[in-house]
């Protein structure tokens, strides 16, 4: 009897980690496919002027930054490291100010209506961009009363499942488009690609702070949730980054065990964890290619399980982020200035290894 | 047209393995953690084979230094895998009190499955980026390039990701009973039909070597492999024709005679243990399962 429990307990840790694997896999899909959507218009368009240009409007962003500072010059990594360290304050006062209205204030009717309509005004932003994309790839013509009909109706059915109620598929759904769509905003917005690497690590190192500290914020807003026991408020089933949230992961197959034992769920992941790993991936393809992608996935998932026995180990809050991203970080550029160029060579000559 | 030769390129080179992955393997959380972590192992020892290829300056040229470095660290990191599975095993027995947790043919079902994921790997990183490439827009062939590159590597890189696996059972198998002439044989496989491929860079490429020889190693390992892991042939035409107990047994009708023999040699095993083991009663097997989930 013991044995089956046993193997019974084994086997369903084991689907728990599966059960995250897969929306993970998902997302990043997801989110290549929309880099790949953004390489195809480019084609499209036949634009090697249009690169150019976007080139040069960066370095000149790297000169203004530089002449805002009051530097003569600056180099493309001490920009990175300039506008990746603005973000972490940004991303901090962000979350501490959470942290007051929630603990200190309870004021949840205004987090929640803040991050509402947050959430409304970006799916419907970064819908419209994607739409439009897909449209001008296709070369569909729509008329805007059809277009923006499409666009409102996905953007407010993805704002009610997210905050109010829906189906567990519908919400798990629409985390990994928005983590995905977000991902390539993200993309399109930090260039060049450098700035998102070191804003990445900044973000795993603050993620570290956050959750371990005593008097990390994430920390206090788990603790405070925790002991308000309201860890299923529709507040922190969406938010963006940081404490945010909770993708409920149980698989189909997990259902019949939920009745019997009380208090068990799957384990969580922040969206924010899901958009940074797509990140972590996205930037790979950009920079390097489909091997570099490969190797970032693999890395991320055994991170990931890392984490995931150091927390059964430990039984307390753990950050995600860690982990997996100086995992594949360190990975990423070994293998982007060490190893590619033998690789490549071994390829070209049909040598297997 | 070039669509048409990636896709085909494609599933010649990942059909196979796609069809074993789904039939052995998607059904069990466990298998897929596993694999994961033998697909990592894989990428380390890449990633020491490229730190130590970019070190030495000098040799950085010569291909065939960095190639021999590729298979002696795969093969170190595949034993560092071992090591790994079988502490991992005692942890488990001992968070379960000495009791076995894990199915009792489970060390060549691990075997098996670590191998897979080390053939994937590497299976994917010699041919991901050809595909890539085949998609196109381009042809191949005009500055007097062979024009069979796609299906040439296509082929290779499934026969490579089926050695893996079949070296990943003997190797496992021969470690754990400390024959070592199985180790040996794993290695100086591997130097062989790694090395053979050089002959793919000469112009014109020797494909009618490379590729009949790594076949050939293939279908000796394979069988080499079905017996170590307790196949016969009297229990694979049982396997064929009975309806087997578990969907992990199902037989999925597979495309291609070398998966059967390798992929069969494991269907194989279970169904032969389980006629010895449980006097051919292929419901207690469901009926045990069925209780644990209850």
């Amino acid at each position: 009897m013991n044995e089956e429990r046993a193997s019974e307990i084994m086997n369903e840790g084991s689907w728990k980690v599966v059960a995250l694997i897969v929306p993970l896999t998902l997302c990043f899909l997801l989110s290549l496919g929309l880099v790949e959507l953004d390489y195809a218009v480019a084609r499209m368009r036949n634009v090697t002027a249009i690169i150019a240009q976007v080139d040069s409007n960066n370095a000149s962003m790297v000169r203004e930054l530089a002449n805002a500072l009051g530097m003569s010059s600056l180099t493309e990594l001490q920009a990175a490291l300039i506008i990746g360290l603005m973000m972490l304050v940004m991303v901090a006062i962000v979350t501490t100010v959470v942290v007051i209205l929630y603990r200190y204030l309870h004021c949840l009717w205004c987090l929640t209506g803040y991050a509402f309509c947050a959430i409304t005004v970006l799916l419907g932003f970064l819908g419209t961009r994607n739409l439009a994309k897909i449209c001008s790839l296709l070369k569909i013509y729509v008329d805007y009363v059809s277009f923006f009909f499409v666009v409102w109706n996905v953007t407010l059915t993805g704002s009610v499942v997210l905050f109010m109620d829906g189906p567990t598929l519908a919400h798990q759904g629409y985390c990994v488009f928005y983590a995905s769509m977000f991902v390539n905003y993200l993309l399109g917005i930090m260039r060049p690609t450098l700035i998102l690497w070191v804003a990445v690590v900044l973000l795993g190192f603050w993620d570290l702070f956050a959750v371990l500290c005593p008097c990390g914020p994430l920390r206090m807003l788990v603790n405070t949730a925790q002991t308000r026991g309201d860890m299923d408020s529709k507040f922190l089933r969406a938010l963006v980054y940081s404490a945010a949230v909770l993708l409920a992961t149980e698989s189909g197959t997990m259902e019949t065990e939920k009745e019997e034992e009380e208090e068990e769920r799957g384990p969580k992941l922040g969206l924010g964890d899901f958009i940074f790993y797509s990140v972590v991936i996205c930037l790979s393809r950009v920079d390097s290619g489909y091997y570099s992608v490969l190797l970032s996935y693999i890395v991320i998932l055994f991170g990931l399980m890392c984490t995931l026995v150091i927390l059964v180990l430990l039984a307390k809050p753990l950050p995600a982020l860690p982990i997996p991203i100086f995992l594949s970080v360190t990975v990423f550029f070994i293998y982007r200035y060490m190893v590619a160029e033998f690789h490549d060579k071994v390829n070209a000559v049909q040598v297997f290894l | 047209m070039a669509y048409l030769e990636c896709i085909g390129c494609t599933l010649l080179a990942f059909g196979p393995p796609l069809a074993m992955f789904l039939v052995t393997i998607a059904s069990d959380p466990i298998r897929i953690i596993i694999m994961i972590v033998s697909a990592f192992f894989w990428l380390m020892s890449l990633l020491a084979t490229g730190i130590v290829w970019f070190a030495v300056v000098p040799l950085r040229t010569t291909l065939e230094f960095g190639v021999v470095f590729s298979i002696i660290f795969q093969e170190v990191f595949r034993f560092l895998l071992y090591l790994v599975i079988r502490k991992a095993e005692k942890g488990l027995q001992m968070v379960a009190d000495g009791h076995t947790i894990l199915a009792d043919n489970h060390r060549d079902m691990m075997a098996y499955v670590c191998g897979f994921g080390y053939g994937v790997m590497s299976g994917a990183f010699g041919f991901v980026n050809v595909v890539r490439d085949c998609w196109g827009p381009g042809t191949v062939g005009l500055r007097g390039n062979p024009i069979e590159f796609f299906p040439t590597s296509a082929a290779l890189a499934l026969s490579m990701i089926l050695l893996h696996t079949c070296w990943g059972v003997i190797f496992f198998h021969s470690l754990t009973e400390r024959r070592y002439v199985g180790v040996v044989a794993v290695v100086v496989s591997h130097f062989i039909v790694s090395g053979l491929t050089f002959l793919n860079s000469l112009t014109p490429p020797l494909y009618y070597i490379t590729i009949p020889v790594a076949y050939v190693v293939l279908i000796i390992f394979a069988i080499l492999s079905f017996r170590i892991a307790g196949g016969s042939i009297a229990g694979l035409s049982a396997a064929a024709t009975r309806k087997p107990p578990t969907t992990l047994e199902v037989d999925a009708g597979d495309d291609s005679a070398t998966v059967d023999n390798d992929d069969g040699g494991f269907r194989q095993r279970q169904m032969s243990r389980n006629a010895s083991d449980e006097v051919v009663d292929p419901d207690s097997r469901r009926n045990r399962s069925s209780a644990a989930m209850l």
